[in-house]
């Protein structure tokens, strides 16, 4: 059995490249996905966040302030729909357990030379690997800063915390990021 | 031990630790940054910090490319597509003092329904219930997923309520041909996905009835009274009623004698 689905827009009407909105809202979709798949970790959930931003950020196209920036107010709906979604979900609860972070950054303080150990070709997989492990929070605000690049106050508003909070998580996760590494070269030696 | 100017060292090394990201990206201010290097020139511990920060930082930025993945052109597609669900009214004709008393009066319903409620009002659909607005966003949905997320086989009842269980903690009670109503003739479980557009709680069931797409949304909440409301949307027909501690939203495009046979056994299964 086959349903009679409807066809996507297409013609005078359909969303194209000479709606300057709708053009710069899709460029941006490679940057949400890749976001969206650290976020959720597993690419279904991604595909589906993805979605679900798009169609309230087009749905809420009228209340975008032109001359703001885009990209940050898609950001801003990708990480509310996630909150929202895992606020629902009851699964791994968004958590910033200082307890355990602190334990985190007391391994692998004391390694030497750093900058010269992580210069030794770090791969790939490795950094994915270890900003996977990286808890929630700090995993989101390092990922915005240093792959979205994202400024502290875009980050701030797109989470819904002080700036000096999130810098606060862009260090430790970047500590944190930097012990995960330590130990998956060490594992590898 | 003491920091710079005599402070205690937790102090300094705290208030490091606060400067220390704008530090690493270059973004503190001459008196900060100054403040910070001499205190990292006595303090073994944050300047091991910064090392690692630094060092963890560098990496992130020489693989920024290669740590971003594309989207796939099957996603680019279906994100285009929904362009079509921008409304061709801006903003600034809705009446500001409008929208926030459309938010209050619809305090039930989700923030996403009263969002829906603002947008309608820009379309000049004219909601004039919950049902209304529930409908709307109802509809608006099953077009979509009827678009794009319709498997071609049959989904195992059985299978698929453990599933929705074990990932969103609460049950469905999806009837099977051994239990529940007597089978429904042309009706077929295709699927059942979380819906995120409503409030992130909804079950949305997904059935081929008569070869047309028809949608189940199941809300673990009463939100409408025990009467069936029928609503007509988008040339499609949505029924929706409370039951118990759920309630039951069916939309499809099928004749509405079709949507009330259909309710009438979801009313009997009570999923």
């Amino acid at each position: 059995m086959v349903f009679r689905r409807r066809s996507p827009p297409s013609g005078p009407d359909a969303p194209g490249a000479d709606d300057p909105f709708t053009s710069e809202a899709l460029s941006f979709v490679d940057s949400l996905y890749g976001t969206a798949l650290r976020l959720t970790r597993r690419a279904a959930d991604a595909e589906d966040l993805v979605q679900d931003t798009y169609l309230k950020a087009f749905r809420a196209s009228a209340q975008f302030q032109r001359g703001t920036n885009l990209k940050a107010w898609l950001f801003t709906i990708l990480h509310n729909t996630f909150r929202n979604m895992r606020r629902h979900d009851g699964r791994n609860p968004i958590d910033v357990d200082s307890e355990v972070v602190e334990q985190a950054e007391a391994v692998g303080g004391q390694q030497q030379n750093p900058e010269q150990m992580l210069a030794r070709a770090t791969l790939d997989t490795d950094l994915q690997a270890a900003l996977d492990d990286l808890p929630e929070a700090f995993r989101q605000a390092v990922w915005l800063r240093d792959v979205e690049e994202f400024t502290y106050a875009e980050i701030a508003t797109m989470i819904g915390v002080p700036i000096g909070t999130v810098m606060s998580r862009i260090s430790r996760g970047r500590r944190m990021l930097f012990d995960r590494l330590s130990k998956l070269k060490a594992g590898a030696a | 031990m003491s920091g710079p100017g005599g402070a205690p060292r937790e102090s300094a090394c705290r208030e490091c630790e606060s400067l220390l990201a704008s530090y690493v990206d270059g973004e503190a201010s001459t008196a900060d940054r100054e403040r910070l290097e001499k205190h990292i020139d006595a303090c073994p511990c944050c300047r091991d910090w910064l090392a690692r920060e630094r060092a963890a930082q560098a990496a992130l930025r020489a693989r920024r490319s290669s740590l971003r993945t594309c989207a796939s052109a099957h996603l680019k597609a279906r994100c285009a597509a929904y362009a079509a669900q921008k409304p061709s009214v801006p903003a600034s004709r809705l009446s500001p003092a409008a929208r926030p008393s459309l938010i209050r009066r619809w305090a039930p319903l989700s923030l996403a329904a009263a969002l829906v409620l603002a947008v309608a009002a820009g379309f000049g659909l004219r909601l004039t219930s919950p049902a209304q607005a529930l409908a709307l966003q109802s509809t608006a949905d099953h077009i979509k997923c009827a678009r794009f997320h319709v498997p071609e086989g049959a989904a195992d009842p059985t299978t698929t309520a453990q599933r929705w269980q074990a990932r969103f903690g609460w049950p469905l009670r999806l009837p099977t041909s051994t239990s529940g109503p007597p089978p429904e003739p042309g009706l077929q479980l295709r699927a059942v996905r979380r819906c995120a557009v409503t409030d992130g709680r909804v079950a949305h069931l997904i059935y081929s009835y008569q070869g047309e797409p028809l949608s189940v949304y199941v809300l673990p909440k009463r939100t409408l009274g025990d009467g069936a409301q029928f609503v007509p949307r988008f040339h499609h027909e949505t029924v929706m009623w409370s039951q118990g501690d759920r309630t039951y939203i069916i939309v499809s495009s099928a004749p509405r004698d079709s949507l009330s046979r259909m309710m009438a056994y979801v009313r009997a299964a009570a999923y």
